[in-house]
């Protein structure tokens, strides 16, 4: 069904929505079981991450907990996907700042830096619209630059660093 | 386009900060064996790849095995495992004290959860389960209360031999084995054909 290197980027889209590496495993077997049990003939990533993310949001309202969180759509009309292409970063600080990403900013990083989707792609997999997905984008960035340049690790490839 | 040396694109951070996250043998080799195990209803595998997948599967068996013996200390990594899953204590799926209600809720399970006689001398309250996995097999995790209001574990799985290396058999008169990790005792012995494994703090 799935080779090692599926099963590894998998568990990676796995990670982006649990932030820890059991419940990534335990996400990724259930889907895999569910399936499996379900005889699927669709075995394409994007229907297992789909499974995946749908086996997270029972999960997440099992336990009263809200998965993604709905977000208003003010949007700069310069923001793009590419916004965040311009930044920089020590991978160290990237650490450090990780946490402030919600279960939403993760997803939508995950499919773009490591699956290499635009927005539209992220919006049709995630079951919403481009614009939203911008105004995560921008959400993101600004998370970035105000954490990150407050301590003067990250900076603009094509601005003055600050 | 000039930056920082130790400085890299926000993207290429981020795809760093994903890929250094990766199964590792023991779950890669359990989920392939999950995928092998279970007849697959799509009409384009030949029996030619069928062959492939077996013959590939049982080396990655072997290896697997060979890796385990020549590391030794099987059970020492089941104690760390189970003994990381009972100091996290994420939320319980099911919650109720009725062993029946508990075992009918893990419908995903190859077995069933069962009342242990050896854990449940001493009277402890069952509060509920959940999934989990020990060495990347999926199994229960049930909940008790001890008489002293303290939380125990105890871990159910299929007992597999190749797996769980050989450990005492309740049924052939062996005392469990009893390890300490982290502060806390872990005792695993067999129980009618399941691996038990109980994790609470040493009396």
């Amino acid at each position: 069904m799935f080779s090692q290197e599926q099963l590894q980027q998998l568990y990676r889209y796995g990670f982006s929505l649990c932030a820890n590496q059991d419940d990534a495993y335990d996400l990724l077997q259930g889907s895999l079981e569910r399936l499996l049990k379900h005889g699927c003939d669709d075995n394409s990533l994007s229907y297992c991450r789909a499974t995946m993310r749908n086996l997270y949001i029972d999960q997440c309202r099992r336990q009263s907990i809200v998965p993604f969180h709905s977000l208003d759509n003010e949007l700069p009309a310069d923001i793009n996907e590419h916004s965040l292409e311009e930044l920089v970063i020590q991978q160290k600080t990237l650490e450090e700042i990780w946490p402030l990403f919600d279960t939403t900013d993760r997803e939508i990083l995950f499919l773009w830096a490591v699956l290499g989707h635009t927005a539209q792609e992220i919006a049709d997999e995630t079951g919403t619209v481009r614009g939203t997905v911008l105004s995560r984008i921008h959400r993101i960035r600004q998370k970035v630059t105000k954490y990150g340049q407050a301590i003067g690790l990250v900076e603009n490839m094509e601005g003055s660093g600050s | 386009m000039k930056h920082s040396p130790d400085k890299k694109p926000f993207k290429q951070a981020v795809n760093h900060h994903f890929t250094q996250n990766s199964l590792d043998d023991n779950q890669l080799r359990a989920l392939s064996a999950m995928q092998e195990s279970t007849p697959n209803t799509s009409p384009k595998r030949s029996k030619i790849s069928y062959g492939i997948y077996a013959t590939a599967l049982s080396i990655v068996i072997t290896v697997g095995i060979f890796l385990n013996i020549s590391t030794g200390k099987i059970p020492e990594q089941i104690a760390s495992e189970v003994v990381k899953n009972h100091l996290y204590m994420k939320p319980l799926d099911i919650n109720s004290s009725d062993i029946k209600e508990v075992s009918a809720y893990f419908t995903m399970l190859d077995f069933l959860p069962l009342h242990s006689s050896e854990y449940n001398r001493n009277n402890p309250l069952l509060l509920g389960g959940r999934y989990c996995s020990i060495k990347g097999v999926t199994a229960a995790q049930l909940r008790y209360k001890n008489t002293e209001g303290i939380q125990e574990t105890l871990y159910q799985v299929p007992y597999d031999a190749d797996v769980f290396s050989d450990l005492p058999k309740l049924g052939e008169g062996e005392p469990p084995l009893i390890l300490y990790e982290r502060g806390l005792e872990v005792t695993m012995w067999v129980e009618k054909g399941l691996l038990m494994v109980a994790s609470r703090p040493p009396k």
